[in-house]
């Protein structure tokens, strides 16, 4: 059951940031193809997804160990992490990012 | 005269604020003064800390909850209140308001004390300026051991604080209960102190100070609940102090709503030949950070911490003791246990903290937790800190799921699936909750049942 | 410039001595700038892909920060240190061919004699640069490889790049991204399917120069049902001046393969060491980390075993002992990310004479698998009031189809075992040594024996005057 939460603004959506829902962080990113949204926490050691390196092949490099992740699927790409993070769907309505949870 | 507090402060800016509009004695403004002085020197603790790696407060926007619902005159009448069967006393405050204060009164009449902190503090206040008291008789008055006593507790356990949150309750204190035992008196049962809270981006901040004299006894019962809707923020903190050859039993219950949040911190000092059983019991918020922190300060001193905590839903738990040795010749033991079920995540932190001058240590932490469902996450983090060789400390920890044999041989008898679980899960739970105050226990009990049995609401949250 | 190397008293340690610089290659300053990455890899004729590589770990380590926990580094500089130097030009086969020195070094160490008697195959680092390499012809001819990774990278690039740093990314922390960026020297080895090298390859590490950085870079590859047992060796003089050794260990075991790894540290005082070691165990496979940690001035160290595939199982064994101005913190990882994996991790330490000892470890189980086991026990002695013990073991449980135990204890020499053995007839002295002995007895007994041997001759030499 998922439930569309309004998370941002899409003119003033920048190319990663974070949205925060009920203490769950999420961090969403803009990529060629569209707006995609995973667990901000990477899941080796918690570090935050947003602040992290994105690549040209979609993936975003963990700032704290350098564990990467597939932004449209979560997949784990690197060491150390072994574990996917929670993708999220996105929708754009009324020139807004929502997110389901 | 009126005393009664009608501004609503609101974040930390309204800090000066609010200690300016206090009744209080001049001691207890250079404290809270002091209490600022520390906040405005800290930073909000981040996920570099250690203590705090794996619990983030950092979406936490502190300064958009109100607070300042101060009591004073406003206190109902005492007579008409009635102490709840198996307690000694029962104190009950909502939203900060004392409603509810009765002490037996062949205790009152041997020294023992049970206040309110701000009557309490207005009570000094006045009789600082020669004027009445705003209510009633005066119970403690300047120049009384209770009233030195608590003042030195408060100094010491605010020279202990080692980060923001705590040094912001201490300055924030909004209302909160002294009890408190002379020497060699002996009250048998447990007083209950019961704070309250309702309403929406509301901080309550209460303290509860415990005392006990040379060679006193006594017991504890605090819980702390509300309204199952609307968002607070709870900046509780108990300071405990057991003297010399004093025996102290002490339990927490926290059971606020799941949209609240809770940080716990406070000190006790345990002094020579003295003990302290603490029982803390950790049901409720979306978020709790509960710190439990003792130091064995005398010779022969005698600690046991007892926890339970079960978490649900979408739930965050970061439960932490410090068995912290001073002195030598000192035991201690620490029982927690915990089970998770839903999404819920637990962290436990336990430390064993040997100073070089505590000799002759004995120190022993256990850790168990349950998990009932995959998905569900507890980390468990004992650690040992010793400083000197002539010890002995360990520590253990278990994690793991319902024994699966178990779960089969009470089937084979005729149980359930779902009957056996509950069985093995009030066992599990079971020989802590004896060790709990006696009219408390069978409260707890009921309490981890129904969250056992709780279905997971559609998208584990309640909006 | 070897004249001024002044080296103090080295007491109790056997590995002191040094030998005069006689570098013929070395980077020109101190300190860590690009040039000297690009000096390093120009030196070694590197494809462009690796100094790549090493221009990026650079970036990464200086945007790192130290780390806030473990051991005190604050006097580490590392401004005041050289990070490249080489003796030779050219890497032998036959220690006659080395020059006088770096020869006489290896002899005093017993490595040469060592190689004759029970190993396979040894490799001998010198500073920077790898000196010696030898395999036995007939593992060679198996197509076991067994060399310095300069060489894999210029010889089997292709096994290189899939596997050199994705274990330990540059970026995994602070040194680690050091590493990367100036590695060199070190072990690289494969070990082809079925394969099975019954008696150690060993690695022996020297720093012999002052101020000094070694950062070697291991990766041991066994491919599927294979086995390998690689030992490594390290020493240095004593200085009055600090000097670093910061390496990278990365192993992959594939299906069904073992690999034991056994380190025996015994840096001098003066050695910062520093290291990351991480094994990947896939399906069935068995990592065994063996890891005595007896010298150096401070150590952090926490050899890992990720748990990837079916039924795969890591095994850490940690010695540690933290005698004067030392600080031991070490301990493992085990990371459960596939069903029907386990792990042991046994922790010894010894703390004396003011020296801390710290066992640091975590157990993480991630989500939605099934019959995991792990247990973890740590075991500390403490020999004086001075000393001291710390024990941080984290726990990060994620699925319910779990058994995960740990326990810890902390005492010291109990009086009554010392009151026993004296009435045997021993003196206190003797006493001590033989109930640490005994404490150390179920690691010790799994080195071989040669190294079991110069484990307990090394902790008698430590225990020494340690009555009380």
């Amino acid at each position: 059951m998922t439930k569309w939460v309004q998370a941002v603004k899409l003119e003033e959506l920048k190319r990663a940031q974070k949205f925060v829902h009920r203490r769950k962080e999420i961090a969403i990113f803009k990529l060629e193809d569209g707006v995609y949204a995973i667990d901000n926490s990477c899941s080796h050691e918690y570090s935050p997804l947003y602040e992290g390196i994105i690549t040209a092949d979609a993936q975003v490099c963990c700032p704290k160990h350098g564990s990467r992740f597939d932004i449209r699927t979560g997949a784990v790409r690197d060491f150390p992490a072994t574990r996917p993070v929670s993708t999220y769907p996105v929708k754009i309505e009324d020139g807004y990012v929502w997110i389901g949870i | 005269m009126s005393t009664t507090e009608t501004r609503v402060f609101r974040g930390t800016g309204d800090l000066s604020a609010f200690l300016a509009s206090r009744i209080e004695p001049a001691w207890m403004r250079k404290f809270r003064e002091a209490a600022l002085k520390r906040f405005s020197a800290l930073e909000w603790p981040t996920t570099h800390e250690e203590e705090w790696r794996r619990s983030d407060i950092s979406n936490y926007d502190f300064d958009s909850y109100n607070y300042g619902l101060q009591a004073g005159a406003a206190v109902p009448t005492h007579a008409v209140d009635a102490i709840p069967a198996g307690y000694a006393g029962y104190a009950r405050f909502e939203n900060g308001q004392c409603v509810s204060l009765v002490l037996k009164p062949e205790l009152a009449e041997r020294g023992v004390r049970l206040v309110s902190l701000n009557e309490l503090f207005s009570d000094l206040a006045a009789e600082e300026a020669g004027k009445k008291p705003a209510v009633g008789t005066v119970t403690v008055v300047a120049a009384s051991p209770e009233a030195k006593a608590l003042e030195n507790l408060l100094r010491k356990s605010l020279e202990n604080v080692d980060n923001r949150i705590q040094a912001w309750h201490y300055c924030s204190i909004t209302h909160g209960v002294y009890f408190f035992v002379p020497s060699f008196v002996e009250v048998s049962e447990p007083v209950l102190v019961e704070y309250y809270g309702s309403g929406e981006e509301a901080l309550l901040v209460p303290e509860t100070v415990v005392i006990l004299e040379k060679g006193a006894r006594g017991q504890l019962v605090q819980r702390v609940a509300g309204d199952s809707d609307g968002a607070l923020l709870w900046n509780e903190a108990s300071d405990i102090q057991v003297k010399d050859a004093a025996s102290l039993v002490c339990l927490s219950v926290e059971q606020i709503n799941i949209d609240s949040s809770w940080f716990s911190n406070g000190s006790s000092w345990v002094n020579r030949d003295a003990s302290l059983v603490h029982f803390a019991a950790v049901f409720g918020g979306m978020f709790a950070k509960n710190r439990v922190d003792c130091v064995l300060d005398g010779p022969g001193s005698d600690l046991r911490l007892n926890g339970i905590y079960f978490g649900h839903e979408d739930q965050h738990f970061d439960v932490r003791t410090v068995q912290h040795h001073n002195a030598p010749h000192a035991v201690s033991r620490t029982y927690y246990k915990g089970a998770v079920k839903d999404e819920a995540h637990a962290i436990y932190q336990g430390l064993i903290q040997v100073a070089h001058e505590a000799t002759r240590t004995d120190a022993f932490l256990n850790d168990k937790n349950l998990i009932l469902n995959d998905g569900a996450r507890a980390d468990s983090i004992p650690s040992l800190q010793i400083n000197t060789d002539d010890v002995k400390c360990s520590h253990g920890s278990t994690t793991g799921r319902l024994d699966e044999n178990q779960v089969f041989y009470l089937m084979v008898r005729g149980y359930s699936r779902e009957e056996a679980e509950e069985l093995l899960v009030e066992g599990f739970f079971g020989d802590l909750i004896d060790h709990a105050p006696e009219p408390a226990r069978e409260q707890l009990r009921g309490v981890i049942m129904r969250r056992l049995l709780a279905q997971t609401s559609a998208n584990g949250e309640n909006e | 410039m070897s004249s001024q190397s002044k080296v103090v008293d080295v007491g109790d340690y056997k590995y002191g001595f040094n030998y005069p610089d006689t570098s013929v290659y070395r980077t020109l300053e101190k300190g860590l700038t690009e040039d000297v990455v690009r000096a390093i890899s120009e030196h070694k004729k590197e494809p462009e892909w690796m100094l790549e590589y090493r221009l990026q770990s650079l970036k990464e380590f200086h945007r790192k920060e130290m780390p806030n926990w473990g051991a005190d580094l604050s006097s580490l500089n590392f401004d005041d240190m050289y990070y490249y130097a080489t003796a030779v030009n050219k890497q032998e086969k036959r220690w006659e061919d080395l020059p006088d020195e770096i020869r006489n070094t290896y002899d005093r160490l017993g490595i040469p004699e060592a190689e004759k008697k029970f190993l396979a195959g040894v490799g001998a680092q010198y500073d920077s640069e790898v000196v010696y390499h030898n395999i036995r012809a007939d593992l060679e001819k198996q197509g076991v490889l067994f060399s310095d990774p300069e060489t894999a990278v210029r010889e089997h690039p292709d096994i290189v790049r899939k596997y050199f740093g994705t274990i330990i990314p540059y970026s995994d922390n602070k040194f680690a991204a050091l590493n990367s960026a100036v590695w060199s020297g070190g072990s690289f080895i494969y070990i082809p399917k079925g394969i099975k090298v019954d008696i150690p390859l060993q690695a022996y590490f020297r720093i012999n120069l002052q101020n000094f950085g070694q950062f070697e870079r291991t990766l041991i590859i066994a491919d599927e049902g294979a086995f390998v047992h690689y030992i490594e060796g390290c020493t240095a003089p004593i200085y009055t001046t600090d000097s670093l050794h910061s390496a990278v260990v990365e192993i992959v075991a594939l299906k069904g393969a073992r690999v034991r790894y056994t380190t025996i540290q015994n840096w001098s005082s003066d050695v910062y060491n520093l290291v990351t070691k991480r094994a990947v165990a896939y399906e069935g496979a068995t990592v065994e980390w063996i890891d005595g940690n007896i010298g150096s001035k401070r150590t952090m160290k926490y050899p890992s075993v990720w748990l990837m595939g079916d039924g795969a199982h890591g095994e850490i064994l940690s010695i540690a002992f933290a005698g004067k101005k030392q600080e031991q913190d070490t301990g493992g990882k085990c990371i459960h990310a596939a069903s029907n994996t386990s792990s042991i991790i046994t922790s010894k330490s010894i703390s004396k004479d003011g020296g801390v000892a710290s066992y640091r470890g975590q157990i993480k189980v991630e989500p939605g698998l099934h019959n995991i086991k792990s247990k973890v026990v740590c075991d500390a002695l403490i020999m004086d009031p001075e000393s001291r013990s710390n024990t941080f073991p984290y726990m990060d449980i994620l699925s319910d189809d779990v058994s995960i135990e740990h326990e810890a204890r902390v005492s010291r020499i109990s009086e009554e075992q010392l009151f026993y053995l004296q009435t045997r007839g021993l003196d206190e002295a003797e006493a001590s040594v033989m109930i640490v002995n005994g404490f150390l007895d179920p690691l010790v007994k799994q080195l071989p024996m040669e190294y079991a041997i110069e484990l307990n001759r090394l902790i008698e030499l430590e225990m020494e005057g340690s009555v009380g």
